[in-house]
């Protein structure tokens, strides 16, 4: 890195400006707002903890944490490994490697609208494609999204979530991979084990700075899922049960359909905290296997 | 060792892209033929994937509906605006965490990630307070203004692909005379091209589809933008094949822009002439 | 510079700060539009939120208003129905609501405990003939006698049944008369089984509220609440009665369930199509009906009486409402407006539109004569005037609803008793009423 520092400072400045003048201020008054009784119409009303503790006292913000962290567990690792192969192999001589990406991309800008429906069908019980495909093989028909177990419904949304996001990350990381040398990925074709080698030691160490910011997006993404559960679920009035609930889903309850900003601040403040942990893990193991030039 | 893949590999390797393929592709063809659809068709399950009849009225009666020209136009005026800004002052920012040391590097570092965890749902509000204090609602500069101060995403990501570019390449470009912003704007810049084309990607996706900032900020109906606009297609129960139409108008946009972008990110930095 | 920037930066923020926070009454003053302060002091404008935009308000009606009257000045404020929500929230929060607009009944009722919406009272009480509306006007009256908002329309449930399904199964239409009793015997005779799946059930068993459980629980003697609208009833054993009748349709496969309504496009497709006989449904759902499947043949009835002889006809309003904080001027003329739209001439109007009810007894008469399907329109008018009542809606309905539907969700897939389910919302509902004292 370069010693004329106070180019540092020119170079960041309009993102400090941006902090300063649209970040702060938003920052300071949803702090506040966790500490009072807001309805977003009368003057807020200063009740100290009461907020952050009533949320800590109660069972569907833990279930919520437990969904988001197993949904985190189960999404980041996939996402990033998927995201990882199938950039991998699209950048190999293959044909038609083109409309392979066209295809990997479009669940990114396929609306929930759209692939909400369909994964619903999919997921669908009694009448579902994957059940069908189950049954077909003599196997039994499993609930997916209905099931009474949280654990099989977050993974299958985790699954869905996957086929959402993956090709996002896709890009990313096959954007990194031009920086790699044409020699050094022909050399690495996948023909046995000469190649693997090439590609766990030479291509992927020279693509870590983009994977690691795929785990890191990703893991935020995990911990903020939101969309995802409303493309599922259809809506919150149409009672998502307690144990598939997820803390935006909470905040976004407690803001807009019952105008208790204050319960509200303190939930998203304190996924904020949880967030920032996880990310705090991640960094601090990045000097152990990401490679910067 | 030849440079050919064993054909058995590559064998398996086309059949899981195949199979990868059909899942991530089908809700979209399930999209554009639902949106052809007529009413009786639509619930048929399994979907017949080629309608028949072809229903084009539901494209037709979102023309009538909604004053689409205006909302295209105001569409593709914000989300330009926005891509400029956001690439360029994206990779600047970003060039100036990754390239130079200074004291608060690290702090602003960490301020930049945090602020892609910031809770935007209680944020929200006290931003339009801002934004009302500055006498700016029912204007775009809510929308566009913010995209030229850079924004977290977009320089993580710029942040970590200039990274991984050689030091050398700094190096080699201050010995023959350039200044910082030079070597950012000559060299750089242009070297950035693969992720400058993702992030473009992703701006226009993420400016393109926004509905919450329109919805807030606009009143005025002139001044809609076309996800706006199609969101008032599900204000009644109308049939979901008028609601898959709204949502192909939405992504066609969108997957234009990918075709057009995807030959510069994969286009390789090998011709650069780089160390190997 | 970035410091002084920064400076600046931190006293605007304490500023807005303090004026976000400050409730002081006052104008809506919002963004200030342009030609307001221009404008001859005569000229009061009116600002009107449509949620759903002229789809759901006909243009015709405020283009009435509009000419009708000069001396105001209408500003439409629009946004799509879904998201109307978000949208109305913050502008609350930043003080620029519109000055008269209208949302769910519920919503309205908890504006009023918040001070969001103004009594209405003293002006239904100056202006309006009580005895020329149905009892629906009041339906946001708050239990102390205050009116947070007059109807913009009526939505009550009625029996639907498909004509040709009954004719084929030789099975007699539903009447009047019929009690739930004759309801789950009918479904069980038109239920069609091929081999172990059914192609053809009885009756849609929709869970939600409006259709769902609440008409089941009502039939069977129980309730949501009770009278004061202050404690749950959910611990009446007939209220556990009801949903286990509803659970027993699903379960023993008569009455269509969710994942068949989710495979087959929804509840309105199965009916349509004949794959399920009848379906409590809502007045406004048959323009979707007359739009998308023109050729079904099919018809209403009242909805069945419940146990006790005495019918109970769910119906969900919407409302508006006029913002408290508004410019005495500008609550005049939103009251000016209200007024208009509860006229003949609107009301009318809504009749036309077929998309909701409007609660004057002159426009309602005028359904008698109407020739679109469903022929029998008198089932929802009569039935509302026979036994409307509403979901129990008080100022804390939108977050007990959710908590009800939560469980009765569980309940009704089979994740949970109707035992254990309605002992659990029972205290949950309980806790939020308690919590709003």
């Amino acid at each position: 890195m370069q010693k004329q520092g106070y180019w540092g400072y020119i170079f960041t400045l309009p993102f400090v400006v941006n902090v300063v003048v649209f970040l702060l201020f938003p920052i300071v008054f949803s702090t506040y707002i966790s500490f009072t009784e807001w309805d977003l119409f009368n003057a807020p009303r200063w009740i100290g903890l009461d907020n952050w503790v009533r949320v800590l006292n109660k069972h569907e913000f833990w279930v919520s944490i437990r969904n988001v962290f197993v949904f985190a567990l189960i999404f980041v690792p996939i996402q990033t490994i998927m995201a990882f192969v199938i950039a991998f192999m699209l950048n190999q001589a293959i044909r038609a490697k083109g409309l392979f990406r066209l295809f990997y991309f479009l669940p990114v800008v396929t609306p929930w609208i759209a692939g909400g429906v369909v994964w619903v069908w999919m997921f669908n019980y009694q009448y579902g494609v994957i059940n069908w495909a189950l049954e077909s093989m003599g196997l039994d028909p499993v609930k997916w999204i209905d099931s009474s177990n949280w654990l099989m419904v977050i993974s299958s949304i985790a699954i869905v979530q996957v086929w959402k996001g993956v090709g996002q990350s896709m890009i990313m990381i096959l954007a990194g991979m031009q920086n790699v040398p044409k020699e050094v990925l022909e050399a690495s074709q996948i023909d046995g084990a000469n190649g693997w080698k090439q590609l766990t030691k030479v291509v992927f160490p020279m693509v870590t700075p983009m994977v690691y910011l795929v785990m890191i997006l990703s893991t935020i993404s995990a911990f903020q899922a939101f969309d995802v559960f409303l493309g599922l679920f259809g809506s919150i009035t149409t009672g998502i049960p307690e144990r598939n609930m997820v803390p935006n889903l909470l905040v976004y309850r407690d803001a807009f359909l019952l105008f208790k900003m204050g319960p509200a601040s303190a939930t998203a403040w304190l996924l904020f905290v949880i967030i920032l942990v996880f990310t705090l893990f991640q960094k601090y193991f990045e000097k152990k296997w990401v490679h910067y030039d | 060792m030849t440079k050919t893949t064993h054909p058995l590999l590559k064998v398996l390797m086309y059949l899981l892209l195949i199979v990868g393929s059909v899942f991530m592709v089908f809700p979209f063809i399930w999209m554009l033929s639902t949106s052809l659809k007529t009413v009786g068709a639509i619930s048929q399950m399994p979907p017949q994937l080629i309608p028949n009849p072809m229903n084009w009225d539901n494209y037709v009666t979102i023309w009538n509906k909604i004053d689409f020209g205006r909302y295209t136009m105001n569409s593709f005026f914000i989300v330009s605006i926005e891509m400029v800004g956001s690439l360029v002052s994206s990779a600047f920012v970003a060039f100036g965490l990754a390239m130079f040391t200074f004291r608060l590097r690290g702090l602003i570092y960490m301020i930049m990630l945090a602020t892609l965890m910031i809770p935007s749902q209680v944020t929200m509000i006290p931003t339009y307070f801002i934004w009302k204090e500055f006498g700016a609602l029912n204007s775009y500069y809510p929308l566009i203004v913010p995209s030229f101060l850079g924004g977290a995403f977009g320089i993580f990501l710029m942040h970590q692909f200039i990274k991984s570019l050689p030091k050398e390449l700094y190096e080699s470009a201050t010995i023959d005379g350039c200044s910082p912003p030079g070597i950012f704007f000559k060299i750089y810049l242009p070297l950035c091209k693969p992720a400058l084309a993702a992030l473009g990607v992703f701006t226009f996706m993420g400016a393109w589809n926004n509905t919450l900032g329109p919805l807030i900020y606009l009143q005025d109906k002139e001044l809609y933008t076309l996800p706006l606009g199609l969101l008032y297609l599900k204000s009644e129960n109308v049939n979901q094949a008028l609601l898959m139409a709204g949502a192909v108008i939405t992504t066609l946009p969108v997957v234009m822009v990918y075709l057009f972008a995807q030959k510069q990110f994969v286009q390789g930095i090998a011709s650069t002439g780089m160390k190997g | 510079m970035s410091k002084k920037f920064s400076a600046i930066s931190l006293m605007l923020a304490f500023m807005m700060i303090f004026s976000a926070c400050s409730s002081s009454g006052g104008s809506t003053d919002g963004e200030a539009s342009p030609d307001q302060s221009t404008d001859n002091k005569e000229k009061v404008t009116l600002k009107i939120g449509l949620p759903g935009s002229y789809e759901v308000t006909s243009k015709e009606i405020i283009d009435g208003f509009i000419t009708s009257h000069p001396h105001i000045k209408v500003e439409i404020q629009e946004a799509p129905w879904g998201d109307f929500t978000s949208k109305i929230a913050t502008q609350i929060a930043g003080n620029t609501m519109p000055d008269v607009w209208f949302q769910e009944n519920a919503t309205i009722l908890s504006y009023g405990q918040r001070g969001v919406a103004e009594d209405l009272s003293s002006y239904i009480e100056a202006d309006l003939k009580a005895d020329e509306y149905i009892d629906g006007l009041f339906s946001a009256k708050a239990p102390d006698g205050k009116v947070w908002g007059v109807p913009h329309g009526i939505n009550p449930i009625a029996l639907a049944y498909n004509q040709d399904v009954f004719e084929k199964a030789g099975v007699a239409v539903p009447t009047d008369d019929w009690t739930y009793n004759d309801l789950i015997e009918a479904s069980k005779a038109l239920t069609v089984k091929e081999g172990d799946r059914t192609s053809q059930f009885g009756f849609i068993g929709s869970f939600s509220i409006t259709n769902g459980w609440f008409p089941w629980i009502k039939q069977a003697g129980g309730s949501a609440l009770d009278d004061t609208l202050t404690k749950s009833r959910f611990d009446d054993p007939k209220t556990a009665t009801g949903l286990q009748q509803l659970y027993d349709g699903l379960d023993q496969g008569y009455f269509a369930d969710i994942d068949f309504l989710k495979a087959n496009g929804g509840e309105l497709e199965v009916f349509a199509s004949g794959k399920a006989a009848m379906y409590f449904l809502q007045y406004s759902l048959q323009v979707n009906m007359n739009e998308s499947f023109a050729d079904t043949n099919w018809d209403v009835v009242k909805i069945p009486k419940g146990v006790d002889g005495k019918r109970y006809v769910p119906m969900v309003a919407n409302t508006w409402l006029v913002s408290s904080r508004a410019k005495q001027e500008s609550k005049d003329a939103a009251w000016e407006f209200l007024k208009y739209y509860l006229s003949d001439e609107v009301q009318d109007m809504i009749v036309k539109t077929g998309s909701t009810l409007p609660v004057k007894k002159s426009a309602l008469d005028q359904l008698k004569d109407s020739t679109t399907k469903p022929l029998n329109k008198a089932a929802f008018t009569d039935g509302i005037d026979e036994g409307g009542v509403t979901l129990d809606e008080n100022a804390t309905w939108s977050e007990w609803r959710i908590l009800v539907q939560q469980v009765v969700n569980e309940i009704m897939v089979g994740n949970v008793s109707v035992e254990d389910g309605v002992k659990d919302i029972h205290t949950k509902v309980q806790e939020v009423l308690d919590s709003s004292k």
